[in-house]
């Protein structure tokens, strides 16, 4: 299985170790990895503010890119819902459609794809870890139970992955599936209503004494860790790769 | 061109797409044995009260024991005494009925709404002026959702009528429930056995 | 409309019981509301009374809790959303039809319809209704289309009395405001502030408890309908096939202000109000109060067919900007919307900055996406005023897709616009150096070069130092990595 890696531009510049992660993760579960490293950004930023129109020659570059592999794997929930849900600005060709419907989320593809357990895993994380679930990967792309709908038994792929963690003990928020405020251009052009519902979000965590906050956005992460950076607060972030790659 | 020929022909310059009607029948299969219980607990949920009486007597004995006779009542249905005639009064002197017993339609199990259609209420201002409600339901005059509910009246042949759920209520301050806003401040519901 | 259940906890924290009364008074930011401040700025104004922000989200947080508990008692809930989905949009592909075959019906009742283009028509018919028949007093319940057409001001003007009877929308009317809420219009006044300005226009004693206000309100009102010479409502559903309308409250002041006194109705309705069958109210009525505060019906759902012996009922069908928004595919599905409140009960954004940060006269989601259709320029930044979470979508009842329409919204604002604002040239210049690697690898190492080295500045200088720090830059970036250690 051929999986091309897409690690988002931020991903690439701030947070190397949730690449290294993914990767590294991915090749353990046997996977044959290529990381095509022409790849910049999905066009997600402007899209979101507006400027999809300017974005066509990077979901072409995109396409270009990653449609020599069977699967593209990311670990970012919104970029991967750009993807699919946003590639309809560009002539769906062939390669074209192969990649929107073959580009998932991480925690979507260990889960649905991968089909993963503990004993393939070997992971360990002795740690009390707070859940984010990020809008985009939660609803845009499905992968958690969302609290509006009245849908009985919808699942979650970050607690089955966490359930596979030795140690691990993970902690549901009082409001579960809340917004943390990144939302790309959002996190700047309303600095201020962005900053507080971080603020919300990371008051919850710390109420509930947890040690990190885990979830498969890296922005949404970024937000909360400027934060609590911010703040003085001892919690930690992690992407929900760098705990499933926690050797025992 | 008028205003009404501009705003149907703009209309139909409207690109929205073509879809069905979807098939009510899907709400049969929702209805289930009716369950007094839950009806209860429904409308006390909603702030009303309901009680279950056998005959017209005892209704009258428990409206008795509820208010005073110095209070201005009003009633229409048979054998509970009035002491207040509503013809040829204004709204001043209307405003002043205190309690109204009035034969509801039928009430709905879901949300404890009694539906009452104009020729139940005297005027049509009298259920919602009076200070105290009372509707009177034969016992099995009950349906579960609000689907069959639609199914108990023809709009056609209504000239007024509404779904009383409870007493009239705000939460318009800090969202605080009080009872009382603008209709009956209590509304007690009493099913007749039959 | 508006309630609830049990008692609310809307108690401040407890940093704010020890802290005075007057922390609470936010310094009339909200009230500075002009057409030239953005929702961001709007919205910084609002959260710079924190004691306030946070009360306010949490009354927001209640009522979204109260929604999910009624929502799920009900099994059927989701398959609901999709028959009130479907019914709305059936009803707008044939919506002239429908309107035609109303207004038949209505008329062989003894209604009298008449069709206003724009909110000048619409205020105009009323008031020369109103005039013809010498009504002074009027008495009108809470209506979201009167507050879109600014009908008070306008009656106002011509020396009619226009007295809102919703709790809610009267407290407003005192304080001069306008609404934050399309359920709960004064949602965002403290019982304090509500307890002061009705010591001032009604003379009550000093007090905060909600009780002896509403009582207070209540006498006041009620001589206010025994007087009243008209009456004037919105319209919550009007039925094609029999030309019935349906009003929901919980007061009871719609159907007060129709039968206590007055002799002549105006009811203002949307050209989108419309549904084919009585059979339609069904789903309607299940969805719309447990949606909105999660009572599992409204107090009063009421519904008239013809006008009582002496009295006189006019509709007035209100198109407004609803046309052109019907001849937009990506965004005419926003017609559906039955005005619940849900997806503002649910959106981060608003709980965060409160409905008066939004220059529409409905705020939040909805309103969001309803305000470009009026003037793409004058609410350009609604749009944006989003995370895109995608909650809103998850709560409508009509399944309306409110985070996809937020998106498609902003493409529309940047394409009509002119494309050399500040903000373009920084995104089309953005994609330019994106779409070539090379130019993304060098542009990155500056940025990773002034964040490591200049972080004070770096961190001063942009909208995100505002709380929040930039992440460490770490000494290779996950390019450097690969072509080290991975690269077969």
């Amino acid at each position: 299985m051929k999986v091309g890696l897409f690690i988002p531009c931020f991903v690439d510049q701030y947070y190397p170790e949730v690449g290294k992660a993914t990767y590294q993760l991915l090749t353990k579960l046997g996977c044959d990895v290529d990381y095509p490293t022409g790849q910049t950004c999905c066009g997600q930023p402007m899209a979101n503010g507006g400027h999809a129109k300017d974005s066509v020659k990077l979901a072409y570059k995109f396409v270009d890119i990653f449609s020599e592999y069977d699967y593209v794997v990311g670990p970012s929930g919104s970029c991967v819902s750009h993807v699919r849900d946003h590639y309809d600005i560009i002539e769906q060709t062939d390669d074209v459609k192969h990649v929107r419907k073959d580009t998932w989320e991480i925690s979507d593809f260990l889960v649905n794809v991968l089909k993963v357990d503990g004993g393939m895993l070997k992971a360990s994380f002795p740690h009390k870890v707070g859940v984010h679930n990020s809008c985009h990967a939660h609803r845009h792309l499905g992968v958690g139970i969302q609290s509006e709908l009245n849908i009985p038994n919808q699942e979650s792929t970050i607690e089955k992955l966490l359930a596979l963690v030795n140690g691990v003990e993970a902690v549901e928020m009082e409001h579960p599936d809340e917004c943390c405020g990144f939302g790309g251009t959002f996190s700047v052009t309303e600095a201020t209503v962005s900053v507080q519902m971080g603020k919300n979000r990371i008051k919850e965590h710390i109420k509930e004494n947890v040690e990190f906050i885990t979830g498969v956005d890296m922005s949404c992460l970024m937000h909360m860790e400027g934060i609590l950076k911010r703040e003085g607060h001892k919690v930690e972030v992690k992407h929900l790769v760098e705990i499933l790659n926690s050797e025992l | 061109m008028t205003t009404r020929e501009k705003i149907l022909n703009r209309i139909k310059k409207g690109v929205a797409p073509n879809v069905d009607l979807p098939d009510m029948s899907i709400a049969e299969s929702w209805i289930t044995p009716i369950n007094h219980h839950d009806l209860k607990l429904v409308l006390e949920s909603v702030g009303g009260d309901l009680q279950y009486v056998d005959s017209v007597e005892e209704l009258n004995y428990k409206l008795g024991d509820m208010f005073p006779e110095s209070l201005n009542i009003y009633s229409n249905v048979k054998g509970v005494d009035s002491n207040f005639s509503i013809k040829n009064k204004t709204a001043i002197e209307l405003a002043n009925i205190g309690v109204a017993v009035l034969n509801g339609d039928f009430i709905v199990e879901e949300n404890g709404a009694v539906f009452i259609s104009d020729k139940n209420m005297g005027l049509d201002s009298i259920p919602t002026i009076t200070e105290y409600l009372v509707m009177v339901i034969p016992k099995n005059n009950i349906v579960k959702t609000m689907h069959q509910a639609y199914k108990q009246f023809n709009l056609r042949e209504l000239r007024y009528g509404t779904f009383i759920s409870g007493p009239s209520k705000t939460a318009d301050i800090e969202s605080t429930l009080v009872f009382g806003a603008h209709g009956a401040k209590n509304l007690t519901v009493f099913m007749v056995n039959e | 409309m508006e309630p609830t259940q049990a008692k609310p906890q809307t108690k401040f924290n407890t940093k704010s019981e020890t802290k005075p009364k007057a922390n609470l008074k936010t310094k009339k930011i909200i009230k500075q509301q002009t057409q030239t401040q953005t929702h961001a700025q709007l919205a910084e104004g609002f959260l710079s009374n924190q004691l306030k922000a946070s009360w306010f989200n949490k009354s927001i947080w209640y009522q979204r809790d109260k929604r999910d508990v009624a929502t799920k008692k009900l099994n059927e809930w989701e398959t609901l959303r999709e028959l009130a989905s479907d019914i709305k949009a059936h009803t707008l592909s044939k919506l002239d039809e429908y309107l035609i075959e109303f207004e038949e019906k209505a008329t062989a009742n003894g209604i009298n319809i008449h069709w206003a283009s724009d909110d000048k028509e619409h205020n105009e018919i009323a008031t020369n209704l109103l005039k013809k028949h010498n009504a002074k007093k009027v008495v009108k319940s809470k209506s979201m289309l009167s507050e879109e057409c600014e009908l008070n001001h306008h009656l106002e003007n011509n020396g009619i009395e226009i007295i809102e009877s919703d709790l809610g929308e009267r407290i407003l009317q005192f304080s001069g405001e306008k609404p934050s809420h399309i359920v709960m219009p004064a949602i965002h006044k403290t019982k304090e502030e509500i307890g002061e300005l009705f010591e001032e226009k009604l003379n009550t004693k000093k007090s905060n408890d909600p009780v002896y206000l509403t009582q207070a309100a209540r006498l006041h009102l009620r001589e206010k309908f025994i007087n009243a010479d008209a009456s004037m409502s919105g319209v919550n559903f009007a039925v094609a096939e029999t030309g019935s309308f349906v009003l929901c409250t919980n007061e009871g002041n719609a159907d007060l202000g129709l039968t206590a006194n007055s002799k002549l109705h105006i009811a203002s309705m949307g050209i989108e109000k419309i549904i084919p069958k009585q059979e339609h109210l069904g789903v309607f009525v299940r969805m719309l109060a447990r949606n909105a505060t999660g009572q599992p019906i409204t107090t009063y759902t009421s519904h008239f067919t013809k006008p009582n012996k002496g009295s006189e009922i006019h509709i007035i069908i209100v198109d407004n900007n609803r046309t052109k928004l019907l001849a937009e595919e990506k965004f005419n599905s926003s017609l559906k919307c039955i005005r619940c409140a849900a997806c503002m009960n649910t959106c981060p954004v608003f709980k965060n900055s409160g409905g008066h940060s939004y220059n529409f006269v409905i705020p939040g989601p909805i309103g969001a996406i309803l305000a470009p259709a009026h003037d793409i320029k004058k609410y350009e930044d609604m749009p944006f005023a989003s995370t895109l979470c995608g909650s809103c979508s998850n709560v409508c009842p009509v399944k309306i897709n409110i985070h996809e329409q937020l998106y498609d919204w902003r493409q529309e604002i940047t394409q009509r616009k002119s494309s050399f604002t500040i903000k373009s040239i920084m995104m089309k210049g953005g994609a330019f150096v994106l779409s070539h690697t090379w130019m993304y690898r060098l542009f990155g190492k500056i940025g990773g070069f002034f964040v490591h080295n200049f972080r004070k500045i770096s961190t001063m200088a942009t909208p995100w130092g505002k709380g929040r720090e930039l992440p460490d830059v770490p000494k290779e970036s996950f390019k450097d990595w690969w072509d080290n250690n991975a690269k077969k």
